[in-house]
């Protein structure tokens, strides 16, 4: 499909998140909402739900070490066999980790990444001068994630 | 939320999410709530619809402070999607799930 036709049979709903936590659950019930308006089903919701905040408050965490507030941008596009999701922040970002393991299990931090990774069938941090994307895909008809 | 107490086991309910919005005030609240007679910490997910990488820390941390005691922390009737999500990390593995009939 041409980006041109891509845009005009792919519905997206865009978020602006700023830099707030408190909008990031907001946002991902929305987004559920949005993939069940479209007929996704309850799995790839579930899974798109959650990721949206890992993706999200990880973006809000990370992205902005120094202080500097700037917008978390939110995308999402639906396609006809798969739902992509882009959390975009302006900030310095962070080095994707090459292999996302679980921590130790008495860490009571380190599973949000691997959440990501399990739940999504594809994830990238595309990392640039101005602007850091974390690309993730999901089918619209999910099958239950595997526990690796 | 709701807490209440039986016997040497502080019992929380009524919790509709555990995210990163509320579960450093969950940990901290439980943890302030204990008092020397508690050995055992039991949270009942049975209304909780949706749990993150956050909430999932604050229960490692109520697991803990529950072992400190010598005790345990159990987790009664999560929901189909807690449970997987405790699946998908494997702290199944770590923290004892119940299903009660009458929780």
């Amino acid at each position: 499909m041409t980006s041109q036709l891509r845009a005009i049979h792919s519905p997206v709903l865009r978020i602006n998140l700023g830099s707030d936590f408190a909008r990031v659950r907001i946002a991902s019930e929305r987004v559920k909402r949005f993939l069940e308006e479209h007929g996704c089903d309850d799995g790839a919701r579930a899974d798109c739900e959650l990721a949206v905040v890992e993706g999200c408050n990880n973006a809000i965490k990370h992205a902005y070490p120094n202080g500097v507030r700037q917008p978390v941008l939110l995308e999402v596009q639906l396609d006809p066999d798969q739902i992509e999701l882009r959390i975009i922040d302006h900030g310095p970002g962070f080095a994707w980790p090459e292999s996302i393991n679980l921590p130790d299990p008495e860490n009571e931090s380190g599973r949000g990444l691997y959440l990501i990774r399990v739940l999504m069938d594809y994830a990238a941090y595309v990392r640039g001068s101005k602007q850091n994307t974390l690309l993730l895909r999901k089918r619209r008809s999910s099958l239950k994630p595997e526990v690796p | 939320m709701k807490m209440e107490v039986a016997g040497d086991t502080l019992r929380i309910c009524s919790i509709q999410q555990l995210g990163e919005a509320n579960a450093k005030a969950f940990r901290d609240w439980v943890r302030a709530s204990l008092t020397e007679g508690h050995k055992n910490i039991e949270v009942d997910l049975s209304q909780t619809t949706f749990i993150d990488s956050s909430g999932l820390g604050a229960l490692v941390a109520l697991h803990k402070m529950a072992i400190t005691r010598r005790g345990r922390l159990r987790l009664v009737n999560p929901q189909p999607s807690v449970q997987q999500i405790l699946e998908l990390t494997r702290l199944d593995g770590i923290l004892e799930i119940v299903k009660q009939a009458n929780s």
